[in-house]
């Protein structure tokens, strides 16, 4: 149903094309370096500028304008762009040189900027990269955008032969390896890409490479091997806060998982000095999920493309509609990403109760990621809101395929539940409820088995199934289960909402009492 | 910032003894007679991209025209703020140096290079300042490439070809001596008719067998043309305590494919690459090295090799004449942003000289040859 399998996040590198990774991540960590002499001083560009105002040519603009982009001083030399741009005598290639000096360079604004995605436009753009590659086949973040576009349409097979060749063309660029370890973890092979980090020999000084080794150990159940390098490089101050932002936060999780609190608050202060929006995002969710006092500034929020920190911080404000929005924007951002798809899902079907906009998060996920059962499942939740019933079913039959060879997942025994609601058949949508409370039970979830309770509640409400005396009743036992407090605020949240739409509809008036429907009421 | 030209146009500068010797008679050491200083040539920078010398046309007694380089103490002093002394007796050394190259290149015939037909120095008094003006006469062209940037002006591809055969013979005839150019460019690409061209100024030369005033300095050449390997911090191996022969080869060898897309686009490769660098990998802001930021700036040499194709003929189907293609072909070599792929493949895999230029010698010939049956077929 409203699965959200985020339940646990760590620093996992993002991956977007070049022009949109932030700044932070592209530069060197290297706090101080030997000052390159270019040679080029004001000077010379003062003598070319004199020299163009003496004789007005295109040549000498042309040399004007060159000096001037080498120099990092385009402002300089606008007089002699804008010469060229009015000259139609000037060759292409010089006028785009004009160009950039009058017009500035491209600064990619996350917050600005909303991607297009569609197949077509990432087709389009697939077969523009693979021109440029014929050209350029040893350029790796090409291959590495390529892997990327074909991630985006879930071509997973031509992006990891992609990826392959970006590494080959580049096997030190911390770029490519975090793009790598992202895609691995996509690909649910955390191993193979934790394997190649450690090879990398920059995994010894690079924080953005250790952040991710960590982020990458964790999920492949590994010891990391980056710990204690990075606990001396964020104890030795020599590198710049934003740097170590993300590297701070894995170790934070990491300390946190383990029990050791304190430590966690440490490392996760430390990592929102100068946070990147992915250490960000982290801080919300460990606050969330992990309860540990973070105490984080709003302020951080207009952090470049902090999309999904904005979401959580919505959702801690129970703001769902601007928390849509958030996921979004995410999704966006990151198109194959399951966790934006899933979150945004989460919060339009369940929260924002907006089964069009809940269905659209599903569709867009399911391009990157067509066989994800949570992604069909939310799917099927938001068809059968929408009422439309057979092409729920056509999910539905998806989901009972995925059951036939895999353990039972209570969350799709729930929504199997809820679709045999939907084609009235009740019989069978106890069967797949009480299943799915079982299950929840079997696994220890004390969660899921409320959820399933609270969305079985309310399917019998709608169906007219129950009268008020009856429907208050087990209201208040599941009220009583969610007092003790094993569960997680979305799930309070989603009970909430349904207990809300559930109040609204008309009751039979026979009484129909609850306790003839078992499992539906949470013992003592 | 203020542009120039608003309120920051340079004060005037006391005129140096070089820069008055129009009318003057010079005398040489190579040629018996005199050369007189008929009028002084367009200002132009030298290596460094600063003004250290001052150009004139000179005759001398039997006819003979040529460009005269002069520079003098007073303007090698006005130029240089820190430690005047030990950077005039540098300069002093650049313009030996530059002679004895000068006499290596005549002595073994280098054909394509520009020679010197004569120099000199002599002690001047203007104006109550008494200076030693040393002077270069070289042979004199009709022009250089820089019109390339003009599409009226502009030569064809025919012509490219030729005159990269020219200039790839002259860098060759240079590394055979075991000198390097070092600052290879449209200005220092003399045109002396439509069939020849020759490199000039060997002012920015180092050799693997000469000691010069160069051999420990990274970069010797005008930084706007420079390789980029060369913007960064970059820690070259060494060579009897120079900088090893092969690094400045492969900046020749970038030199070569900068000025054949300069020729072909009329726009010089090193500032277009700058236009795609994000801020982050600006040479100003980087603090990594060379190897980290190589990705961005391949990125960044694709993006402007791009260009390329929107200057040459096509066919009919779109794709690029075989000329053409092969020329990019032979761009995208010589330029490899990282220097230990640069050059002919085959020279690499066969792990002989790979800055060798006989192979791209040869494609220009065909290339120039194939142009002209073309042209005239048609």
């Amino acid at each position: 149903m409203d699965a959200r399998i985020a339940r646990d996040r760590t620093v996992f590198p993002r991956w977007r094309s070049l022009w949109r990774i932030s700044s932070s991540e592209l530069q060197s960590y290297k706090k101080n370096a030997a000052h390159v002499d270019l040679g080029l001083t004001e000077e010379s560009l003062r003598f070319l500028y004199d020299r163009w105002r003496e004789r007005p040519t295109l040549e000498n603009a042309a040399e004007v304008v060159d000096c001037a982009v080498r120099l990092d001083r385009p402002l300089l030399a606008v007089g002699p762009a804008k010469s060229i741009l009015d000259n139609q005598d000037a060759m292409p290639a010089i006028r785009a040189v004009a160009d950039f000096v009058v017009r500035g360079p491209i600064n990619s604004d996350l917050d600005q900027e909303i991607p297009i995605t569609s197949r077509e436009i990432t087709a389009f753009k697939i077969r523009g990269v693979k021109r440029r590659l014929e050209n350029e086949p040893r350029n790796g973040l090409l291959w590495m955008e390529k892997a990327r576009l074909h991630t985006e349409i879930g071509d997973v097979r031509s992006a990891e032969t992609a990826i392959r060749r970006a590494l080959g063309c580049s096997p030190e660029s911390r770029t490519i390896l975090r793009a790598f370890a992202r895609f691995m973890v996509h690909l649910d092979r955390p191993e193979e890409g934790h394997d190649r980090l450690v090879q990398s020999s920059i995994v010894r000084h690079d924080p953005w490479i250790q952040a991710a080794e960590i982020a990458l150990a964790d999920v492949a159940k590994r010891d990391p091997v980056s710990l204690k390098r990075g606990a001396n490089a964020l104890a030795s101050k020599e590198i710049n806060p934003q740097q170590l932002s993300e590297l701070a936060s894995a170790i934070a999780t990491l300390e946190a998982k383990s029990g050791k609190d304190k430590r966690a608050r440490e490392y996760f202060r430390q990592s929102l000095q100068q946070p990147t929006e992915n250490s960000l995002s982290q801080a919300y969710w460990a606050r969330e999920a992990l309860s540990i006092e973070i105490p984080i500034k709003t302020s951080m929020l207009a952090i470049d493309g902090a999309f999904e920190a904005r979401s959580r911080y919505c959702l801690e404000r129970k703001q769902w509609d601007k928390a849509t929005l958030s996921c979004e924007r995410w999704l966006d951002d990151e198109p194959f990403s399951i966790r934006a798809a899933t979150e945004g899902s989460h919060v339009a079907l369940s929260l924002l109760w907006n089964a069009s906009s809940g269905l659209r998060f599903c569709n867009m996920g399911l391009v990157a990621n067509p066989d994800n059962i949570t992604l069909l499942n939310n799917k099927a939740v938001a068809l059968v809101r929408l009422k439309r019933i057979a092409e729920a079913e056509d999910v539905a039959k998806k989901l009972r395929q995925h059951l036939s060879h895999s353990e039972p997942d209570p969350t799709v025994l729930a929504t199997l539940g809820l679709c045999a609601f939907a084609r009235r058949d009740f019989e069978q949508g106890r069967a797949y409820y009480s299943k799915s409370v079982l299950r929840a039970q079997d696994i220890g979830s004390v969660d899921i088995e409320f959820r399933a309770r609270a969305h079985w509640l309310y399917e019998e409400v709608t169906a007219g199934n129950l009268d008020q005396k009856s429907f208050m009743k087990v209201v208040a036992a599941i009220d009583g289960a969610a007092a003790k407090g094993d569960i997680r605020t979305p799930s309070l949240d989603t009970w909430e909402a349904l207990k809300v739409r559930a109040g609204l509809h008309k009751f039979m008036d026979a009484e129909n009492t609850a306790a003839e429907i078992p499992l539906l009421v949470p013992t003592e | 910032m203020i542009p120039f030209g608003c309120a920051m146009s340079s004060p005037p500068r006391p005129v140096s003894n070089c820069e008055a010797l129009v009318g003057k008679a010079l005398s040489g050491e190579l040629k018996k007679g005199s050369w007189r200083i008929i009028e002084r040539l367009e200002r132009s920078q030298d290596g460094s991209g600063g003004n250290f010398s001052v150009g004139y046309l000179a005759i001398h007694e039997d006819g003979t025209r040529s460009f005269c380089k002069a520079t003098d103490i007073g303007l090698l002093t006005r130029c240089l703020i820190a430690d005047p002394l030990t950077k005039m007796r540098q300069a002093l050394n650049e313009q030996y140096f530059e002679r004895e190259i000068l006499t290596i290149c005549r002595g073994n015939n280098l054909d394509r290079i520009v020679h010197a037909l004569d120099y000199g120095q002599m002690e001047l008094v203007e104006n109550g300042v008494r200076d030693i003006v040393f002077y270069i006469m070289f042979e004199l062209a009709s022009g250089d490439v820089r019109q390339q940037v003009n599409r009226q002006k502009r030569l064809g591809l025919s012509w490219t070809f030729l005159a990269l055969h020219n200039l790839a013979i002259a860098i060759q005839q240079l590394h055979r001596q075991r000198i390097a150019h070092n600052d290879v460019k449209p200005s220092n690409f003399l045109v002396f008719d439509e069939h020849l061209q020759k490199l000039a100024d060997l002012g920015r030369a180092t050799s693997e067998t000469t000691n010069g005033p160069w051999d420990t300095v990274n970069y010797t050449g005008d930084h706007n043309y420079a390789a980029p390997e060369f913007w960064y911090r970059n820690n070259f191996p060494m060579q009897s305590g120079k900088i090893a022969f092969s690094v400045r080869q492969a900046s020749d060898l970038y030199h070569l494919g900068s000025m054949a897309f300069f020729l072909v686009t009329g726009q010089r490769l090193t500032p277009l690459m700058h236009t795609f660098i994000r801020p982050e990998h600006n040479s100003h802001n980087w603090r990594g090295n060379y190897q980290e930021v190589l990705p961005f700036i391949r990125d960044s040499f694709g993006a402007s090799m791009a260009f390329f194709d929107t200057n040459i003929p096509h066919r009919p189907d779109g794709s690029l004449i075989p000329e053409a293609n092969d020329l990019k072909t032979a761009i995208c070599q010589l330029c490899d942003p990282d220097p230990r792929l640069r050059g002919h493949p085959s020279n690499i895999q066969q792990s002989v000289d790979q800055y060798g230029l006989d192979r791209f010698v040869s494609q220009f010939d065909r290339g120039a040859k194939a142009m002209n049956v073309h042209y005239l077929a048609t």
